[in-house]
């Protein structure tokens, strides 16, 4: 397999964390506090917590498996282990994740955009907006995506810690009692299927061959699920105290309506609108990394040595993608239940895959491919 | 085709008959005719088969740098007369004189007059010669010129050459040639002295503490404003002549065994590919070797930084840096560069650290305000009004009650006035432009309330814009955020703060994606690098112990770490924590 690093750039394992932690905290901007209050009441942060544990689990999966082949990522190990063709079949799973993530990402927050702030834009225009920012910066390459992620990172906590902070008045902790909601077993599968909002972490397997020290893998995708744990559980412990569990689920932004609550003495009354800039910025940078994934998929699959080309292709196709679904409810039913329940297979079933295959086939590459990447 | 459109631009803008043109390339070495007068009257040839084939007398450049001179001083003047074209060149001098030894030998100078110091030639060259040199004995043939440089000639710098292309280049460069009869070499006389602007206070980077100095329109008086900063033998300075006709002198300064010999090569490589027909300026030369602004092919953001300032010059080359000095330009371009120098001033480091760090924020704040706060007024106004207290919502609409215009007129109409009125106020030749430029900014924002075309509160925005524009201490940096401004004027009147959040997005990712000279032009920031603390937060002196880490220095290590050791409390953490081996790249042990 033809690597593509001069054209993508290097990166190191910080950026690298940076970048994954905003991807996978960003989708807490969206409906998933209301989907988690309506599935597990108050205990969502625990079933985030689960999800996370697994999700660790299959990241140690995919290192296993990284580690075998260590000059190329997830698509050039399935490829190797088992075959050109069955391997590209395998990661197509990935590739469509990807896709529909980044489609169905950029029509939620272009509705929240829309119905906060700006009620007579139309929706497609918002969302080509956003799709055509996430199409400029992944043509830009993986260095300029990090460094934006790394400058923006301080931008986002410093609007996401105020909003954190802001809201504790308006909170009652009694809210998120009972601890375990509706129950352990419930809790349990919530964080089983949980394990799909940290699908980003996918993301290290693909952009491996181009950090500069594999050994910082480990450590930048622990810690990005650490972090985004952390800061999902705390928006999504937050909209609960605020609102209550069912109220919470009733809402369709939780985030905006959270910073809405937000009363800074009788002179300041309403600064929801200035956290509009976080919102934008984490939407676009998660859009950014998704699409990126995307393409990178398909560029290593079919040893396309010039990414720039399916750039424009995808950002359409995602775009397109997007108003599949007829409203903002459907878009954010279709994300959070049925995207995120398939999605939960393929970040533990392709790994788990990858890594049997890795054991049997110890000692003896499927393919050329193989051959090429022992040598 | 192009070539013919080319031709036929040039023959326009120079159709002068009696013009004579030179065009000399020696140091890039490219062809180059002289023009006998009927030549110049029928003006430049229309097509590559009009030129001549070259006749007699005429010569290439690349002829010139094979041809010697000879050993007979009339034929070798003559050589030059031809070349140029003396008498019709009046400053061109060619003095005949002869030696006063016994016998008298004939010799004769050439010089531009204008460029040489006639006093010191006067002094050190034709009085040594004509009057003090009664040897008693004849001159000797062989070894004639080396007995005139060695013991006739009381001046201190000679050279000798024997290509006329050389002796060509130094009489161009303000120098004199000695030319004398039975001798195949020439002999160049230093003795520049053309009039230039003495070392005077900066203009356009004042600090209050510091010292005053700037760069002035000589290269060497520029080059040893930095020699004197920088007393180390590693400070390297290299030099070419870039330019067909202005034959500039450019040079490239580094300390060697600092800076990244890559950073080096790769400045050397940009300046060594440039081929123009003029450089009279840094600025010229930065459009040809600053890097383009990712996505676009050009150069948007200004990827060097020019200083008029010698001491913040000698800074930058102390970080690992490079400087590049240009003829009579008095700035000098620092590469590579990052967004934060853009807001940095050396008066920074020469207070104390909380005040330098106060500073820094000020200017900080002073940018943000130049590049959004019409924008973001734009926004509230239009978009979000929920934002803004009740009380000050009221009294902005009894403000603009009586304006007939959408603020989006209104606003841009203000910051154009008041572009117009900066411009014109720098343009005044006089001291008290800038004072009118006020003056009237003030008293037209007052008529336009006054007539109802603008509200109070808008001038006062504009104002606050204008006054954190100059709060920034970069030219360029300020000019490029005034033209940005108008570009979130206008996102902000599409969708508010949507529009403005895209248009920052849209900034920083074009800044992320540049580089200059190869360096991300954000570092330290994205990518994240390390090191002692001076990107927006300034460090106390003492902790300033390394160089910029993105620059990849030689020797990272600026300072040992706690210098302050005659502290007790300082020394004691010396002794827990070790002192890091420091080596000065200009120590000799």
């Amino acid at each position: 397999m033809k690597a593509m690093r001069p054209e993508l750039g290097r990166i190191d394992g910080t950026h690298l964390a940076v970048l994954l932690t905003l991807t996978i905290s960003a989708k807490i901007f969206l409906a998933l506090p209301s989907f988690l209050a309506t599935r597990v009441g108050g205990a969502g942060w625990i079933a985030l917590g689960v999800g996370a544990l697994v999700a660790t689990v299959s990241l140690f999966l995919v290192m296993a498996v990284l580690a075998r082949f260590p000059d190329s990522g997830l698509v050039g190990a399935a490829r190797a282990l088992a075959g050109p063709v069955v391997g590209r079949l395998l990661v197509a799973p990935l590739f469509l994740l990807f896709l529909a993530d980044t489609a169905l990402t950029a029509r939620q927050f272009a509705a929240n955009f829309q119905v906060a702030v700006l009620p007579r834009t139309p929706v497609e225009l918002l969302a080509a907006v956003l799709l055509l920012l996430a199409g400029l910066t992944v043509s830009l390459g993986l260095e300029t995506l990090v460094r934006i992620a790394m400058l923006f990172s301080l931008v986002i906590a410093s609007f996401f810690v105020p909003l954190a902070v802001a809201t504790l008045p308006a909170a009652d902790l009694g809210h998120l009692f009972p601890l375990l909601g509706p129950g352990l077993y419930p809790v349990l599968a919530q964080g089983w299927q949980d394990s799909a909002l940290y699908d980003e972490f996918l993301i290290l397997g693909l952009v491996a061959p181009y950090v500069r020290h594999r050994r910082e893998l480990w450590r930048a995708s622990t810690l990005a699920i650490g972090i985004g744990w952390l800061a999902m559980a705390a928006i999504a412990s937050l909209t609960v105290a605020v609102f209550t569990g069912t109220g919470a689920a009733r809402l369709t932004f939780p985030a905006f309506t959270l910073a809405r609550s937000i009363i800074l003495g009788e002179f300041v009354e309403r600064v929801e609108a200035i956290f509009i800039f976080l919102w934008f910025l984490a939407a676009a940078i998660k859009q950014s990394a998704t699409l990126m994934a995307a393409v990178l998929i398909v560029a290593q699959a079919f040893d396309i040595e010039q990414h720039r080309p399916l750039v424009p292709a995808l950002t359409v196709l995602a775009l397109s993608l997007a108003f599949f679904p007829p409203s903002l409810a459907a878009a954010a039913e279709l994300d959070f239940e049925t995207l995120r329940l398939e999605a939960s297979m393929v970040v533990i079933g392709l790994p788990l895959l990858l890594f049997i295959l890795t054991l049997v086939r110890r000692g003896r590459p499927r393919t050329a491919d193989a051959q090429d990447e022992r040598t | 085709m192009p070539r013919l459109w080319l031709k036929k631009i040039k023959a326009a803008l120079c159709p002068a008959p009696n013009l004579v043109k030179r065009t000399f390339s020696l140091g890039r070495r490219r062809p180059f005719r002289t023009h006998t007068p009927e030549e110049a009257d029928r003006g430049p040839p229309k097509t590559r088969a009009d030129q001549p084939a070259g006749p007699p007398g005429r010569i290439t450049g690349e002829e010139l740098e094979q041809e010697r001179i000879g050993n007979r001083l009339d034929a070798n003047l003559q050589r030059f007369r031809g070349l140029f074209n003396v008498p019709r060149s009046s400053d061109v001098v060619v003095r005949e004189f002869r030696i006063g030894s016994s016998p008298a030998i004939r010799a004769g100078m050439i010089f531009i007059d204008g460029l040489v110091a006639r006093d010191q030639l006067t002094g050190t060259v034709l009085q040594p010669l004509m009057l003090l040199s009664k040897l008693g004995r004849p001159l000797p043939r062989r070894g004639r010129l080396k007995v005139v440089a060695e013991k006739l000639l009381p001046h201190h710098q000679l050279r000798q050459h024997e290509v006329l292309a050389d002796l060509v280049d130094a009489i161009l460069a303000g120098n004199t040639v000695l030319l004398i009869d039975g001798v195949a070499q020439g002999l160049v006389v230093e003795a520049r002295g053309h009039a230039h602007r003495a070392v005077e206070q900066t203009t356009s980077e004042t600090v209050v503490r510091g010292p005053k100095h700037s760069f002035t329109e000589n290269l060497r008086v520029n080059t040893a404003l930095v020699r004197r900063l920088i007393r180390c033998p590693s400070l390297v300075i290299e030099s070419w002549t870039l330019g067909r006709l202005t034959r500039t002198e450019v040079v490239l300064m580094y300390i060697e065994g600092l800076t990244n010999p890559w950073l080096v090569e790769e400045t050397r490589r940009r300046i060594s590919t440039v081929d123009v027909d003029r450089l009279l300026d840094a600025g010229m030369l930065e459009r040809m070797i600053e890097s383009p602004s990712q996505p676009t092919p050009f150069p948007v953001v200004p990827t060097m930084l020019a200083t008029e300032r010698p001491d913040r010059t000698a800074a930058f080359l102390a970080d690992g840096y490079l400087a590049i000095l240009v003829g009579d330009s008095p700035h000098a371009l620092i590469a590579p560069t990052t967004f934060q120098s853009f807001l940095h001033n050396p008066e920074d480091y020469y207070l104390n650290w909380p005040l330098g760090t106060a500073l820094r924020l000020v200017r900080l704040i002073g940018t943000f305000t130049s590049l959004l706060l019409p924008a973001a007024y734009l926004s509230l106004i239009n978009y979000h009004h929920a934002l803004i207290p009740t009380e000050l919502v009221l009294a902005i609409a009894a403000a603009r009650e009586r304006v007939p215009f959408p603020s989006l007129v209104e606003i841009i109409g203000l910051e154009v006035g008041f572009e117009l009125i900066r411009e014109a106020g720098i343009r005044i030749p006089s001291v008290i432009g800038p004072t009118i430029g006020i003056v009237g900014a003030v008293i037209l924002g007052q008529a336009a309330v006054a007539a109802n075309l603008a509200s109070p509160l808008l001038v006062i925005i504009v104002a606050l814009t204008a006054l954190g524009s100059f709060a920034i201490p970069n030219y360029s940096a300020a000019m490029l955020l005034r033209t940005y401004r108008f570009f979130f004027i206008a996102l902000a009147a599409i969708a508010g703060f949507f529009g403005i959040a895209v248009g920052i997005y849209l900034i920083a990712l074009m800044l992320c994606a540049t580089k200059s000279f190869g360096v991300p032009f954000l570092s330290p920031v994205a990518p994240f690098r390390g090191g002692s603390p001076d990107v927006v937060l300034h460090g106390a002196q003492f902790l300033l112990h390394q160089r910029p880490r993105f620059l990849r220095p030689l020797d990272l290590v600026a300072q040992r770490r706690l210098i302050r050791s005659w502290d007790p409390v300082t020394a004691q953490l010396e002794e827990e924590s070790g002192r890091p081996e420091h080596r000065p790249p200009c120590s000799t042990k």
